[in-house]
């Protein structure tokens, strides 16, 4: 696939605002808008102005009842997330010992980022079929429902699952996006990887840095890290020549302690000299509150 | 908390941190808009509900990973909605199904007869909006209105146009970037 120049891009981002970009084109686009600021910023004054042609049309006033709808619906996903946080998650495996010698760090390294995006494309496909068998369950218990006023009931709540169950599909379609993101990163001609270790004794697990220097996006994975206790995160700091934190976003691990993070910064990536994890409150803190339990030059 | 004077950008940082009330200020500040484009497009109030419970949905799982630098709050909610009834108007193209607008009298700009678009452009509520459009050449507001609001992709346009590709492009190009200077020099921003 052909790199595009600034004005091929400029030229294509009027139609990506307006959403009519065709497929074959929005890719090149993508691509050329996660490495040049100058492109994304032409592309940012292109959405203000389709988002204008929004605000234009004749108001309609959405019924009363979509607000309740929605407040319940989401009532429904925060008590899902806090009482069965990992329901479709499939049975966890053994952990295995794992030996992290620093001096193959860097052979290691390539190793590990190949077995990491197959496991986890494997991990996320197989998560993606147990929800779509359940879909397809659920499916053809909505249909056997009848219309008296009992089944009604059940119906909605049918319903109401089903939107769960399309949500979690939409986050398992993101865990698929962020991967091929990762790939996307990993492709980039001058990308270098660095590894993560523990700064502490008592930290645990070690991660991998992975971006082009020249390019404003990369991709951290993380392995082994402790899963945190709710309302905490792990938060990425990228720390430049003045000894800056800059935040870079944060992230969770899942059971078998792995967690990623796509980042899009606002400076090249050979502008920051190292990269710190720490772990701070959810949302994410202004500045490191804690020390890092992963650290590295980059 | 008064919520209501809070400006889109703390507004979302709190709803990253899990806050409902401040879901809720964004939901009244931007529900009706968003709702009025979906039902623009797609003419159908059902599926556009469902476009701006998703969008609503969205923004609570996703506030966490949203970038002020990359762009305004409203632009983002905006273009999630706008992306999201294009799909379903894409998709019930391919269906076969009929395009179907709300029938509000004029709202439907019928590519074979462009002369609607003095129609079109009374019916807009916006006056800044409406000008900076109406001062296009013809051909420019041809192709933003084809590509906006009736979910054309830029080949569709050049296949009902019957003009080159590259021609569509610049046309897309060249209107937004005046419409955008337009609405720039009349303070809209």
């Amino acid at each position: 696939m052909r790199d595009l120049t600034c004005g091929e891009a400029q030229l294509l981002s009027a139609s990506w605002a307006l959403g009519s970009i065709d497929k074959d084109e929005e890719f090149s686009l993508r691509r050329h808008l996660d490495s040049c600021l100058t492109c994304q910023r032409a592309e940012s004054a292109d959405s203000d102005a389709a988002a204008m042609l929004a605000t234009s049309v004749p108001q309609v006033t959405p019924p009363a009842a979509l607000k309740g709808r929605l407040f319940r619906l989401i009532d429904t996903l925060e008590r899902e997330r806090v009482s069965r946080p990992s329901t479709l998650l499939p049975p966890r495996r053994p952990r295995r010992p794992f030996v992290f010698r620093p001096a193959f760090a860097a052979a290691l390294g390539a190793l590990a980022l190949v077995g990491i995006l197959g496991g986890w494309g494997m991990m996320v496909q197989n998560r993606l079929a147990n929800v779509e068998q359940l879909h397809k369950e659920l499916s053809v218990v909505t249909t056997r429902l009848d219309d008296s006023n009992q089944n009604r009931v059940r119906l909605m709540e049918t319903s109401a699952r089903l939107n769960l169950l399309e949500e979690k599909h939409l986050r398992l379609a993101d865990g698929l996006r962020d991967q091929r993101l990762a790939l996307y990163v990993a492709s980039l001609p001058a990308s270098v990887a660095k590894t993560l270790d523990p700064t502490s004794p008592r930290s645990r697990g070690w991660g991998m840095f992975l971006g082009s220097p020249n390019g404003n996006v990369a991709i951290m994975l993380a392995v082994g890290l402790q899963q945190l206790p709710e309302g905490k995160v792990y938060q990425v700091w990228l720390t430049d020549e003045f000894g800056y934190h800059n935040n870079a976003g944060t992230f969770t691990v899942d059971s078998d302690g792995f967690g990623q993070l796509f980042m899009r910064m606002f400076r090249y990536i050979s502008y920051f000299k190292k990269m710190g994890v720490s772990i701070e409150p959810e949302g994410g803190s202004a500045h490191p509150t804690t020390g890092f339990v992963l650290g590295g030059d980059i | 908390m008064n919520y209501v004077d809070l400006p889109d950008a703390e507004l979302i940082t709190l709803i990253a941190r899990r806050d409902k009330g401040a879901l809720e200020a964004m939901y009244d500040r931007y529900a009706g808009p968003l709702y009025s484009v979906a039902v623009r497009l797609i003419g159908n109030q059902e599926l556009a509900q469902e476009i701006i419970q998703e969008v609503f949905l969205s923004l609570w799982l996703k506030a966490g990973g949203y970038q002020l630098e990359r762009g305004k709050v409203s632009t983002w909610l905006f273009s999630m909605a706008h992306h999201r009834a294009v799909d379903e108007l894409r998709k019930a193209r391919r269906n076969g199904q009929p395009y179907t607008p709300l029938d509000d009298g004029n709202t439907h700009i019928k590519p074979e007869s462009w002369a609607g678009d003095a129609e079109f452009l009374a019916n807009l509520d916006s006056r800044a909006v409406r000008e900076a459009i109406s001062d296009l050449p013809q051909p420019q507001q041809q192709v933003i209105v084809m590509s906006y609001f009736q979910g054309l992709t830029q080949s569709e346009i050049a296949d009902r146009l019957q003009v080159p590709l590259g021609t569509v492009k610049s046309r897309v190009r060249s209107g937004l970037s005046r419409l955008r200077d337009k609405l720039k020099s009349q303070g809209v921003r």
